[in-house]
């Protein structure tokens, strides 16, 4: 008689931590991602951050650890520090409630950890859902940025951000900074900025991929970018002095704070009035002179996926979805760095 | 997520320039005795080098588009083709002097800046 041939999942010393505040709709399908993983965690917390819609029970009934802090954190980065003292594995990850990740995820981010100093590892991120105009630009923007800029910034020894929705984090390191800081609206930027500042490394290993949930509406996305745009520039002006000890990085921050400023102004007001001015409507031809510049890289991520049709399509989605996100930095840096008024309010949008 | 604008402004020609240096750097590397991966510095420069391309592509069909019809305008206004086309190659020139001086200037001011407030934290 032939033996059947039943595969043996490797438990691997791993933790997840998934923060949750009214998840149920999404979070059964994160958890069904972990537990098919090519390799086994050692654990899965659920911390429900006060939900009302009945997420833990989703969770408890997938099997899976369920922890609710006495008083609601209200972030992501108290409610994943509040479930750090209960992480008995060497390798903690955060993964985001309405993440899911590719069968091999865990397993080709562990490598990363062969080296001692590495405290993080992240891999790359595409939206799950491709649908609204949103989902479309957020797509080409990802293709863009794993295939290109964060590859680059990986081979200089210095990946900008760990990403928060799918990180993997060396326990003790972890514990050595006490947890997700939440002193910014960006925990994954300040983790990854405090960790170089301690001599620690990050790397980013393109073939782990996580799919979240992008905003569908321009409701969710205002609430993300208005995040996103504060917290990078609470985060530069909290690390600047640091920053500027560490090579590649200081650079990369540097330049992207002058696109974050500079190009925003030219491209929203400097190109239009310059064509009024000069009655020339080919000056416009500036918003998409840089066409070829973005479609290559997204071709190059696109085609092993075999989604090239799919990301030229979405082209033109990203050029719109880029202006919105010269509108939402120059708002951030005009109330926190020219009014000093900083925003404090942690809003959930995806 | 991408601060700023991705693509445009000088993150682009950062990341550009960067990418056709990793050879460079990769060869830097392997003689102090590091790890080095050419399969991926390869696939990098490759893709630096492909949007190169796409940029001249974009600049050479740009002319091709638009030439005739600044050389028409020009035309009616009694300018020669020739002047035109030393404007054009200025403009082209200017254009990319810009972007480089900039990049190179940000990244000058930064090294200024990490000079500077090292000195002062060695005077405290």
């Amino acid at each position: 008689m032939q033996d059947r041939l039943v595969p043996v999942t490797k438990t691997v010393p791993v933790t997840v931590i998934v923060p949750a505040f009214n998840e149920a709709a999404t979070l059964a399908d994160t958890i069904l991602s972990l537990q098919s993983q090519s390799v086994i965690p050692a654990e899965i917390i659920v911390v429900d951050d006060g939900s009302t819609d009945g997420t833990g029970d989703v969770a408890r009934a997938l099997g899976v650890t369920v922890i609710r802090p006495p008083v609601p954190t209200g972030s992501k980065a108290g409610a994943q520090t509040f479930a750090l003292d209960r992480v008995r594995t060497e390798f903690t990850i955060a993964l985001d409630a309405d993440t899911t990740l590719a069968p091999d995820a865990l397993e080709r981010l562990l490598p990363a950890f062969d080296e001692a100093r590495v405290a993080a590892a992240c891999g790359s991120v595409l939206p799950r859902r491709i649908k609204s105009i949103w989902e479309r630009g957020r797509y080409v923007e990802y293709l863009f940025a794993f295939t290109f800029y964060k590859q680059v910034q990986d081979q200089y020894g210095a990946p900008l951000i760990s990403s928060g929705c799918f990180s993997m984090y060396r326990t003790e390191a972890l514990r050595s900074v006490g947890g997700w800081p939440a002193r910014t609206l960006a925990e994954d930027m300040d983790l990854t900025w405090t960790f170089y500042r301690r001599g620690y490394a990050v790397r980013f290993l393109a073939g782990a991929v996580c799919y979240p949930l992008e905003p569908h509406s321009y409701g969710f996305l205002r609430k993300q970018l208005k995040r996103w745009s504060h917290g990078f520039v609470q985060n530069v002006r909290l690390h600047w002095r640091d920053l500027l000890e560490i090579p590649f990085l200081r650079s990369a921050v540097a330049v992207a704070c002058w696109d974050a400023i500079v190009a925003s102004i030219v491209y929203l007001m400097l190109l239009p009035a310059i064509a009024l001015l000069l009655g020339n409507p080919y000056i416009l031809l500036g918003y998409v002179i840089d066409v070829p510049a973005i479609v290559v890289p997204v071709i190059a991520g696109a085609w092993p996926r075999r989604e090239v049709g799919r990301a030229l399509v979405s082209v033109p989605s990203f050029f719109i979805l880029r202006t919105v996100n010269a509108v939402f930095f120059l708002e951030a840096v005009w109330s926190e760095v020219v009014r000093n008024k900083r925003l404090r309010t942690y809003e959930k949008g995806h | 997520m991408t601060a700023g604008v991705p693509g445009t402004g000088i993150g682009g020609l950062f990341y550009l320039v960067a990418a056709v240096l990793l050879p460079l750097r990769g060869f830097i590397r392997r003689l102090h005795g590091g790890r080095v991966s050419w399969r991926l510095i390869a696939r990098k420069s490759g893709l630096a080098l492909g949007v190169l391309l796409g940029i001249l592509a974009t600049g050479w069909l740009l002319g091709l588009l638009l030439g005739p019809v600044a050389i028409s305008a020009e035309g009616m206004r009694g300018a020669g083709n020739a002047v035109h086309r030393e404007h054009a190659n200025l403009v082209r020139w200017v254009a990319l002097l810009a972007g480089f001086g900039t990049l190179a200037a940000v990244l000058s001011l930064t090294q200024m800046a990490r000079l500077f407030f090292r000195k002062k934290k060695d005077d405290i």
